[in-house]
């Protein structure tokens, strides 16, 4: 086809047009989300000693890390949809999270003796933690990367991981209303892990699936 | 652009013309530094100008429009060059006073027609050819074809989709 050829007929298409990415972005994650919430609330559940948690500083610690986290990679995620836009202040914010988790796993192991490390490390059972975490990322993952399927990510492992971690961060913020473990260091661990996994996934399946 | 957004459709069509013609050079220039080919040229040209047809609302009409264009047109090119990585080319520096010029690459694009839209299920390549090629209307398409606009609409639409689909896959 000549290229006049291809212009006329683009132009005979210029009926709808898509809605705009970020919208996209923000309602797919919304769908995911509720799906992963319903399931928590379902199979999960808060933990028994919610209210007296909530008064400690390492409980507290968790939900400003995630949030953090969660604000950088929705970030990401937005800028990386749209051609021609860089995320790398935002990547710079998300490392940033991840760097006062590890400096507040670093306290922990400073401040408490040797003994009580694999105790806080292994907690009460970071093997289902980590497990629900992905499994909680699942809904939303999905739902991001058929939203940026629709958007025009130049970079797909880079934004598909961005989608990851946005949706590994979302569901490791749920899962802080069921974990009983408070200690940073396993946050840093466990968390940091099922946020890793939900991340690679998200670049692993990016990109094959955001090419276009 | 931005009054091809408003739907201006006259707009829109003067838009992607002159889209093609700034791109032309650019993709020629990033062909040729790449030894590849330029007979590819027109063909990378029309890969972008789907891409950007197709991605046009990821453009927030409130940033300024080349960013978002070179972004793409980058991205085209690139995917473009991958495509045809194996293949092996002499560099183009040595032809210089022989390269092709616009009326030489056009026979091959003429030729492209067929094949370019071969593959596509019948009913898409029917309104892609209508529109495209005999410069038909939608509504004179719907009733050559006895379907409705809409249906004339969706098909075009899923259509053009497709032939970068199929290009893409090519490689």
């Amino acid at each position: 086809m000549k290229t006049e050829q291809l212009i006329r007929a683009l132009a005979a298409d210029n009926a709808r047009e898509g809605r705009p990415p970020a919208l996209t972005i923000v309602l797919a994650l919304l769908a995911g989300f509720s799906v992963s919430l319903a399931a928590f609330v379902l199979w999960i559940g808060p933990r028994p000693d919610l209210a007296q948690a909530v008064q400690t500083w390492p409980f507290l610690l968790k939900p400003v890390e995630m949030l953090a986290l969660v604000g950088a990679a929705a970030v990401i995620v937005l800028r990386l949809a749209q051609p021609g836009m860089s995320a790398d202040a935002a990547m710079r914010v998300a490392a940033l999270a991840a760097a006062v988790m590890i400096a507040a796993a670093a306290v922990e192991l400073v401040r408490l003796p040797q003994a009580q490390w694999m105790v806080q490390l292994s907690g009460q059972h970071w093997q289902i933690c980590v497990m629900n975490m992905v499994l909680l990322a699942l809904p939303m993952l999905a739902a991001l990367l058929l939203a940026l399927r629709h958007a025009a990510p130049t970079r797909p492992a880079l934004a598909g991981g961005g989608a990851g971690l946005l949706a590994g961060a979302v569901s490791a913020a749920l899962y802080i209303v069921h974990c009983p473990d408070d200690s940073p260091l396993f946050v840093a661990a466990w968390f940091g892990m099922a946020i890793a996994i939900t991340a690679a996934l998200g670049a692993g399946i990016g990109a094959r699936v955001l090419r276009w | 652009m931005r009054r091809a957004r408003a739907g201006d459709g006259a707009a829109y069509d003067r838009c992607l013309r002159e889209l093609a013609h700034a791109l032309r050079p650019v993709v020629r220039r990033g062909l040729a530094r790449a030894g590849k080919s330029l007979a590819d040229t027109e063909d990378v040209v029309q890969d972008i100008l789907i891409a950007v047809h197709l991605k046009r609302h990821t453009w927030d009409a409130g940033r300024p429009f080349e960013p978002w264009l070179y972004a793409i047109a980058r991205h085209k090119l690139t995917d473009a060059l991958r495509k045809r990585g194996s293949r092996v080319e002499v560099p183009i520096e040595l032809f210089a006073e022989t390269l092709p010029s616009e009326g030489e690459i056009e026979p091959r694009m003429a030729e492209d027609v067929t094949r370019s839209l071969e593959g596509l299920p019948r009913r898409q390549a029917d309104v892609v050819r209508a529109i495209a090629i005999d410069g038909v209307s939608i509504a004179e398409t719907a009733a050559r074809l006895d379907i409705s606009e809409g249906a004339v609409r969706v098909a075009l639409h899923r259509g053009l989709a497709a032939l970068t689909r199929r290009n893409r896959d090519d490689g």
